[in-house]
């Protein structure tokens, strides 16, 4: 009953991305979408992961002067054009707009405006004061938040010593030096053509519009500045606060980046064969199949865990996250997870959970995003870090063609008995040291 | 929400009323489809009962286990959901193009033949409809909006969204509501990224089409929605600090209220510390205009309140046509269609509001004091 098809899917051509590059070096995507909001905004190549220690936070702050200025206001209140902005270690979404369909004309002109204004803006010493203030107080939330939080610091463990390491949102010591001169040194390396990407996303943009109004934008011409290499060290880092209620731990191994395909989707079927785990926030988690989310309910180990394969452009992560309030399980939950993951380099995957993680990325990679600013995020990083964008087609292709024996390989390479990234905050006595949980990575047995 | 949708009506051996529809969408390989109950939302059944109800949702049938359910699913990649409004209850399943027939068989099992076994009653379906309410409570804007649905309609409308454990149901309720609720004429089908044609010949192969008529076929009105209005409620309460401005409208007058809460926005400055949402929740016999704002900082609600009221007293009356594109974006980020906006009159009087405060009561001013 499973297997047989029913009637044709190929009947009609599905919606892709368009792709132009213009002739500054600036390019222009836009993706057709279903989403109640359209989006449209103006990403730059560079996070924070082109800063350095004495410059930390600069590019969300470039971010944040824009979406707080006047103009951002006025075109919120008079356009109902909403302006963001968001950062990642690749890439910066300077100004990102939100727009009831319809009103993309607004959002070009609130954009095509802000890029003007931009010299002028940073130029203002109160306005960096106010906005300094404010992205101090957003860094310092951030780290309140467990999970975002170990998170980052894994990957700044991991990194560490390169500017990958840097904080996505940057840290009050540093942030509080910035100066205008700062913004100004920053945005002429970076806000330059063949750095920036225009994306949209929503039914209603037109992309030749687009591309015209692109081609408008007051961005310098310009050579994008490569990224600092970035190396894995094997470490750990923890953060013991006994005065929350539950342990959140991260682990994970290098892997290689976005740019290699294979690999990258590989890694991305693997994180699908554990999966996530919703614990008592689902209903059916009692009959969830992966043989470590009925090992992890039946005692009661975590309240949550998730996989995630990380891609940056050269380099990535794959682990897990996880959290829980039974503190005095974290070192059978370690050894366990660690445990499930020696089955993928033995080859003692099933094929069911093999189907089952693959049919899952397919949804997953073309199901749209809980909102049209997230949806843009994630096309921006896409693109930039593989300087292609696959069409849903193309995915599932390639998935398709994921074998058990490339899934055993890909193990073998990048998981087994490899050095890993640790990162712990809350009550994580049971957090073993870094040599016992790295010994859990190989088994004596094969 | 679907409003734009082409909907279709079919026959099987008796005359139904079963909707299917679809909504027209960019192509992908990803479907989904959303069954409503209507009828069957919070404001409809007894206090929590159609929360236990949504629980009971993709659990044990006649012809099913829930964990054979869950790992056929699993397999295919697609994923279900239930849930609750105020009014119906929802079930969702997200899933690869091909596997529609699956899901409509899934949905259409739970609706005409789960088991509502015992044990899954209290070892499944009570906890977890228990702790969901529960976790949904903790947060004071939720409870800030409940307490408001309460004061400004009280029956109906006014009841919890969620189970709260007040009063106490067994399995055999449940068994005996979901027949009397689940009927081809509350049942409604939409689906998204589909063909209308493969659905609507699904639906007629599933068990979907055994769903009985309303067993009383005289469809009696509906009692109306009574609404309150100039009502006050604080609750004392550590942490976070809330407060919500309140408002029931007509069904008829949601757009204009719209524009008003787009006025309402506009009028309060940009904050760091301080989340303000301003909106008008639309429901089958009522709307319900809010202003919620909520920060760490009790005093800040208080003066941020204050401004609120000010800008609703000066929008009563006054022109309201200039927030249309800002009432589109507050319209398209709740998921309905800017185009309802365009039914909006250009200016409203504003009757009296309603209040709730949650939080550090003290520091924030009574509603006579605005």
């Amino acid at each position: 009953m499973l297997s047989r098809r029913f009637f044709s899917t190929t009947a009609s051509k599905l919606a892709r991305a368009e792709v132009t590059k213009l002739s500054n070096g600036l390019t222009v995507i836009s993706k057709p979408g279903n989403s109640s909001l359209s989006s449209i905004g103006l990403y730059l190549n560079s996070g924070s992961r082109s800063e350095n220690a004495y410059n930390s936070g600069v590019s969300t702050l470039t971010g944040d002067i824009l979406k707080n200025s006047t103009l951002s206001r006025k075109a919120f209140e008079s356009a109902g054009v909403k302006v963001t902005s968001t950062n990642g270690k690749e890439y910066s979404g300077l100004a990102v707009t939100s727009f009831a369909p319809g009103n993309s004309s607004a959002a070009v002109a609130a954009i095509d405006s802000l890029v003007k204004e931009t010299p002028k803006l940073i130029a203002d010493e109160l306005t960096v004061k106010e906005n300094v203030a404010r992205a101090v107080a957003f860094a310092d939330k951030f780290e309140e938040t467990p999970k975002k939080m170990v998170l980052e610091h894994l990957t700044a463990t991991a990194f560490q010593g390169t500017s990958l390491a840097l904080p996505s949102y940057g840290k009050a010591e540093t942030l509080e030096t910035l100066q205008t001169i700062d913004l100004q040194d920053f945005l002429s390396k970076n806000l330059v053509s063949s750095n920036a990407t225009l994306i949209s996303y929503g039914s209603d943009v037109n992309h030749d519009e687009l591309v015209k109004a692109a081609a408008k934008l007051a961005i310098p011409t310009g050579a994008k500045i490569p990224f600092e290499a970035a190396s894995f060290l094997g470490s750990d880092v923890r953060l013991r606060d006994d005065t929350m209620p539950d342990a959140h731990v991260a682990i994970a191994v290098k892997t290689p980046g976005a740019k290699s395909e294979h690999d990258f989707l590989t890694g991305l079927v693997a994180a699908h064969i554990n999966g996530e785990y919703l614990g008592r926030d689902s209903l059916y988690t009692p009959f969830e199949g992966p043989k470590f989310s009925q090992l992890v309910a039946s005692h009661g180990w975590s309240n949550y865990y998730n996989h995630f394969q990380i891609g940056y452009s050269d380099i990535g992560l794959w682990g897990a996250y996880f959290n829980t309030e039974a503190i005095e399980y974290v070192d059978e939950f370690t050894h366990f997870l660690l445990k499930s993951w020696n089955r993928f380099s033995t080859g003692t995957i099933s094929s069911a959970e093999l189907e089952k993680a693959k049919q899952e990325l397919k949804v997953v990679l073309a199901s749209a995003k809980a909102d049209q600013v997230e949806e843009l995020d994630s096309i921006a990083a896409s693109y930039l870090a593989r300087g292609i964008l696959s069409s849903d087609e193309e995915l599932i292709h390639s998935i398709d063609a994921i074998s058990h024996k490339d899934l055993v390989k890909w193990a073998q390479n990048y998981l087994y008995d490899q050095d890993i990234a640790i990162a712990g905050n809350g009550q994580i006595e049971d957090l073993f040291d870094y040599n016992r949980i790295r010994n859990d990575m190989s088994m004596m047995r094969w | 929400m679907f409003t734009k949708s082409s909907v279709r009506s079919f026959s099987t051996s008796i005359p139904r009323a079963l909707k299917v529809s679809t909504v027209p969408t960019v192509t992908s390989p990803v479907s989904s489809l959303k069954v409503l109950v209507k009828g069957a939302g919070s404001k409809d059944t007894p206090s929590g009962l159609s929360h236990l109800l949504a629980s009971s949702a993709f659990l044990d049938t006649a012809s099913k286990s829930a964990l054979r359910l869950k790992r056929e699913s699993e397999l295919l990649g697609g994923s279900y959901k239930a849930s609750v409004t105020r009014d119906a209850l929802v079930l969702e399943a997200t899933f690869l193009k091909e596997d529609l027939p699956f899901f409509v068989n899934a949905i259409g099992s739970t609706l005409t033949e789960t088991s509502f076994k015992n044990h899954e009653f209290n070892e499944l379906v009570l906890p977890f409809a228990t702790y969901t309410g529960a976790k949904a409570n903790s947060s004071p804007s939720f409870e800030a909006l409940e307490e408001l649905h309460a004061i400004s309609f009280k029956r109906g409308l006014g009841q919890p969204l969620y189970y709260d454990g007040v009063k106490s149901y067994s399995a055999v309720d449940l068994s005996l509501f979901a027949e009397s609720l689940y009927t081809s004429e509350n049942v409604e089908i939409i689906g998204s990224n589909v063909v209308e044609e493969d659905l609507a010949r699904f639906v007629k192969e599933s068990p979907l089409s055994e769903l009985p008529a309303a067993k009383n076929e005289t469809t009696a009105e509906k009692p109306k929605q009574k609404t309150y209005t100039g009502v006050e409620s604080r609750i004392r309460k550590p942490g976070q600090t809330v407060a919500v401005i309140g408002l029931p409208v007509a069904s008829a007058d949601v757009p204009t209220y719209k524009l008003v809460s787009a006025a309402v926005v506009s009028a309060i400055p940009d904050t760091y510390e301080a989340t303000v949402k301003a909106d008008v929740l639309s429901y089958e016999q009522s709307g319900l205009l809010y202003v919620s704002i909520a920060s760490d900082d009790a005093a800040e609600v208080g003066s941020l309140l204050k401004k609120a009221a000010a800008a609703l007293e000066k929008a009563s009356g006054s022109s309201l046509t200039k927030y249309k594109p800002l009432a589109s974006y507050i319209a398209g980020a709740d998921g309905s269609s800017a185009k309802d906006l365009e039914s909006a009159k250009t200016s409203v009087k504003i009757p009296k509001f309603n209040l709730v405060v949650v939080g550090d009561v003290d520091s924030v001013p009574l509603a006579d004091e605005l």
